[in-house]
């Protein structure tokens, strides 16, 4: 170490040893102190003030670094205080990565939770809503021929309305052709313009379904396709298809997304004693 | 009976080791004595047992270090340097040591501590950085930096 090094040193050292408090203050400091910790142990403070032992000589209450010893000499190793003053000194602020570490497991496990969750819930629903379309397009065949027989004799109460509508006049010889033919389970056949919504080329349907989604439907053929549970898949709405250049034909319809295909649906509905026309959406 | 013992011969061994520290940065005897009665303050509500006596100094001396930035954060202090109230019109013929002080209590914060320890308890810069909990490499050039701060504010006179 160098002499300006050297000086420098005890320049600091001589600047901070002139800093003492004077001898009233700490008395009364430790008045204070004993006071508060009378107190804190609820010793009554007439019992306080223990005079100093007067065997403990003077020079032990105040230790002074040596100021007379040269600056190399001041500069002594403290080793055991370091290692002790890390194990036991005063409460440092807690690294980030203690406080932040556990927040992110628990908002993970939370995350986790609710994925799982909701997971289960869609996969739930969407298993219902699939059991549900298979459960009704399945029951719309089985009924399909008693539905047809009420139909055709008035007898229904629920397709009465649907009968009472003024079908579609426009009606290709084909589609009736197509449902003398066999796809109405019973062997009525009922004319296809009672029946059908009289769709062709022209005549585009247009559906909106009750959620208010508006769906223009591209026919894919001009006949209908008779119910495949396996080809119709999953329930996406309900609502009413429309037919006619001002669409003042309108029968009520469910709308199935054709498993496999998202660009295609079905449109049922009723009066198509089953069937349902594949559709793309424009 | 022994704890009320050890609370004042805890405070008369080393009430002037936290006095300067609390002064270094406080920059007032006021305020010093305010933050040396604050750390034997929490002694007192938290009593610990300490394996020495150099134990007990390295706590305090931590523990004051802490409450001292705690207060000067909280309060939103504006520093005073205490020493010298009035300085000489003639700089030079101002005392160095007064003149030192002053340097090292403008320092700043960070600085404060690791001078302190340093310089006047003469921990090195290994120690001083387990006390602290800081990396040694931050220890070192806290010093560094500290030291040329307090040489320019003494004119490079302690080169």
């Amino acid at each position: 170490m160098t002499d300006s090094t050297e000086q420098f040193n005890r320049q600091v050292h001589d600047a901070y040893e002139r800093v003492e408090m004077d001898e009233a203050t700490q008395n009364r400091m430790l008045k204070t102190l004993l006071a508060a910790q009378a107190q804190h142990e609820g010793v009554e403070e007439t019992q306080l003030l223990p005079k100093a032992p007067a065997d403990v000589p003077a020079t032990r209450l105040l230790p002074k670094t040596p100021a007379a010893m040269p600056a190399t000499q001041v500069a002594q190793p403290r080793r055991h205080a370091a290692s002790h003053a890390q194990v036991d000194a005063y409460p440092r602020k807690r690294p980030a990565w203690k406080v932040w570490l556990p927040l992110a497991a628990v908002v993970a496990a939370a995350l986790i939770v609710v994925r799982i969750t909701t997971s289960s819930m869609f996969g739930a629903k969407t298993d219902s809503n699939a059991t549900v379309a298979q459960t009704e397009m399945s029951a719309a065949a089985e009924s399909d021929a008693q539905k047809v027989s009420d139909v055709a004799t008035g007898t229904s109460t629920s397709e009465e309305s649907y009968a009472s509508v003024a079908p579609v006049s426009e009606t290709s010889a084909e589609e009736a052709d197509v449902v003398e033919d066999g796809s109405v389970p019973d062997a009525e056949v009922i004319p296809r313009e009672e029946t059908s919504f009289g769709f062709d080329a022209s005549n585009p349907p247009a559906a909106t379904l009750d959620d208010g989604t508006s769906l223009s439907v591209v026919l894919n053929g001009t006949e209908p396709v008779a119910v495949d549970a396996g080809l119709v898949g999953e329930l996406v709405g309900t609502g009413t298809l429309s037919s006619g250049p001002s669409g003042d034909a309108s029968y009520s319809c469910e709308v199935y997304q054709i498993a496999g295909d998202e660009a295609s649906f079905a449109l049922v509905s009723p009066l198509t004693n089953g069937e349902y026309w594949l559709c793309s959406q424009a | 009976m022994d704890q009320q013992c050890d609370i004042e011969r805890i405070f008369k061994t080393h009430m002037q080791t936290v006095y300067r520290v609390c002064y270094s940065f406080m920059g007032s005897a006021a305020d010093a004595e305010d933050a040396t009665q604050a750390t034997f303050m929490r002694l007192i509500d938290h009593p610990r047992s300490f394996e020495s006596e150099q134990h007990e100094k390295a706590w305090l001396i931590v523990c004051a270090s802490n409450l001292c930035k705690d207060l000067l954060k909280s309060a939103g202090r504006t520093r005073v340097t205490a020493m010298p109230e009035q300085e000489p019109a003639d700089p030079a013929q101002a005392d160095p040591i007064d003149a030192t002080l002053d340097a090292v209590l403008r320092l700043p914060e960070k600085y404060k501590d690791v001078v302190y320890l340093h310089y006047y308890e003469g921990y090195k810069t290994d120690e001083i950085a387990r006390m602290l909990g800081e990396n040694p490499s931050t220890v070192r050039n806290r010093l560094r930096d500290a030291r040329d701060l307090l040489r320019k504010a003494l004119g490079g006179e302690a080169r």
